[in-house]
């Protein structure tokens, strides 16, 4: 339940994963045979949104958005939990069945969405983190302000001029990657190439520690010359030391600054208020880089 | 914000939509800016935008909506939220009645991060939902005549006051603002006449031109 009081609580008590459950992802017979009635993700009605708390052990703030997937709406897709795997998550947290929603969609076996959510949680967390002083994305605004602010200060002043100067507008971007900006395809097909350069195989098994994975990779060392052609924002992140301090600043933040490099004199000529800069911005770019990169795509498959 | 710019529009007004979450807050925007509504929305990220050019009193306004989440959890960017914003649309449901229990708390949010000029309009949203009606219209009424502000109950779904809503609170703005503008003007009219020192304008012209010549 919201409610005016609890706000002071901290960021973490509505998400996290209880550490006695890291273990049951090896265990063959963990969260594949755990599926108890009645215990899954709930699916309560919108209009109550955000103000019932959900009776289930994995509470879960709104239900997954099949509308935009035809044809999905019949299966009997419901993730499933148990009381060992308790996520707490405070009804109404939007945003985070934004981010739920394709593995659902995606992966048949509900214990395998559950378990890629929870792993992508592990590195998002930090955005769905919100006191009373500051909240999760912030950080990532900030970044973003002066990226622009150095790359193109006529833009970073104009932003201003319209009152977006605090770049609010692309927290919603930050939150949920994007989901909201683009189709349900597009946005997938974003997810792949941003995770093809944040996550490096040869630093797999770092990542299955607990916590956050990406500021306990400061002491490893790359093999030599990779030939792979992934992880190369994570591998410039080591070389620069970026996890010494407060973590690297995620690749989503240079994403949104480049669609507005891009499309800087459109905005400065066209854009009249905040919600031109997303328009204007957002849609034609992330047109461009698609036909970029789906022939790369169609030859990979052929 | 209140700027003035000449060929556009002639006034732009920052507007906030604020209230509990799930009150109604983004299908009244949407219903003002895009006469749409969504049964099934999803709850508002951070805060969303939209704008809506519209004539009142023979001057073009353009209201910038500024449409925030409810969630307590983004308190702490409020304050960049009420930065510049010259009138609040304060929404309640009118089926729940926690929502407009917490209208005094919301009120209290304005008077520490809002201009206190700030026009202010209070909103009861779901007047469609009749049959499940928590707060009394009078309740609403009574409350906004006690704290000064002007009051509405809407639907959204039924398209049921929402443009009336904006309608009032964006001409109760345009009033203020041409009142200061003609008192302003009264006042320049009306003081002393400003004291000044005469400028000898042929010396100082004389002066450059010689020294432009002989360069």
């Amino acid at each position: 339940m919201m409610g005016w009081g609890s706000s002071g609580q901290a960021a973490d008590s509505f998400y996290q994963v209880r550490s006695d459950c890291s273990h049951n992802v090896q265990d063959p017979t963990g969260p594949r045979s755990m599926r108890l009635p009645g215990h899954g993700f709930c699916s309560k009605p919108h209009t109550e949104r955000g103000t019932v708390p959900c009776p289930s052990h994995i509470p879960y703030p709104n239900p997954p958005i099949f509308s935009e997937y035809p044809g999905i709406n019949n299966r009997n897709t419901r993730l499933t939990g148990s009381s060992q795997h308790a996520i707490k998550m405070q009804s109404g947290r939007g945003g985070m069945s934004d981010l739920c929603s394709p593995m659902i969609v995606l992966l048949n076996d509900e214990a395998d969405a559950f378990w890629c959510f929870e792993r992508l949680m592990r590195r998002l967390r930090g955005n769905f983190r919100c006191t009373q002083q500051s909240v999760g994305v912030e950080n990532q605004l900030q970044h973003l302000s002066s990226i622009i602010q150095v790359l193109d200060p006529k833009l970073h002043d104009h932003l201003g001029t319209l009152g977006g100067g605090d770049y609010l507008f692309a927290f919603r971007m930050f939150m949920v990657l994007f989901r909201r900006e683009l189709s349900f395809e597009d946005s997938l097909f974003l997810w792949e190439m941003m995770w093809a350069l944040e996550y490096d195989p040869d630093i797999f098994s770092t990542y299955e520690e607990t916590g956050a994975a990406t500021s306990k990779t400061g002491g490893f060392k790359s093999k030599g010359k990779s030939i792979r052609q992934f992880g190369k924002y994570e591998r410039e992140n080591m070389k620069n030391g970026a996890h010494e301090d407060d973590g690297p600043v995620p690749i989503s933040v240079f994403l949104v600054a480049s669609v507005l490099k891009e499309n800087s004199p459109k905005l400065l000529q066209e854009a009249r208020g905040i919600d031109d800069v997303i328009r204007v911005s957002w849609m034609d770019t992330f047109l461009s880089l698609k036909s970029l990169f789906t022939p790369l795509v169609l030859n990979r498959n052929a | 914000m209140a700027h003035r710019v000449d060929n556009e529009y002639d006034y732009l007004f920052k507007i906030v939509l604020i209230g509990d979450s799930g009150v109604g807050k983004s299908n009244i925007l949407s219903r003002f800016t895009r006469n749409e509504f969504c049964l099934e929305s999803k709850s508002t990220i951070g805060v969303e935008f939209a704008t809506r050019t519209l004539q009142i009193e023979g001057k073009t306004i353009k209201a910038q909506i500024w449409d925030t989440a409810g969630q307590e959890r983004y308190r702490a960017i409020t304050s960049a939220y009420y930065r510049g914003a010259v009138g609040a649309l304060l929404v309640y449901d009118i089926t729940k009645k926690q929502t407009f229990e917490n209208i005094q708390r919301w009120l209290r949010e304005l008077r520490d991060h809002a201009d206190s000029n700030i026009v202010i309009m209070m909103v009861g949203n779901k007047s469609d939902l009749n049959h499940l009606r928590s707060v009394p219209e009078e309740d609403g009424q009574a409350l906004a005549e006690k704290e000064g502000l002007s009051f509405l109950e809407t639907s959204a779904l039924e398209a049921l006051n929402v443009e009336k809503a904006f309608q009032t609170i964006l001409s109760d703005i345009h009033q203020i603002i041409s009142k200061k503008a003609l008192a302003a003007q009264e006042a320049a009219g009306s003081g002393p006449p400003i004291q000044g020192t005469t400028i000898n304008v042929t010396d100082a012209s004389a002066n450059t031109r010689r020294r432009c010549c002989s360069s």
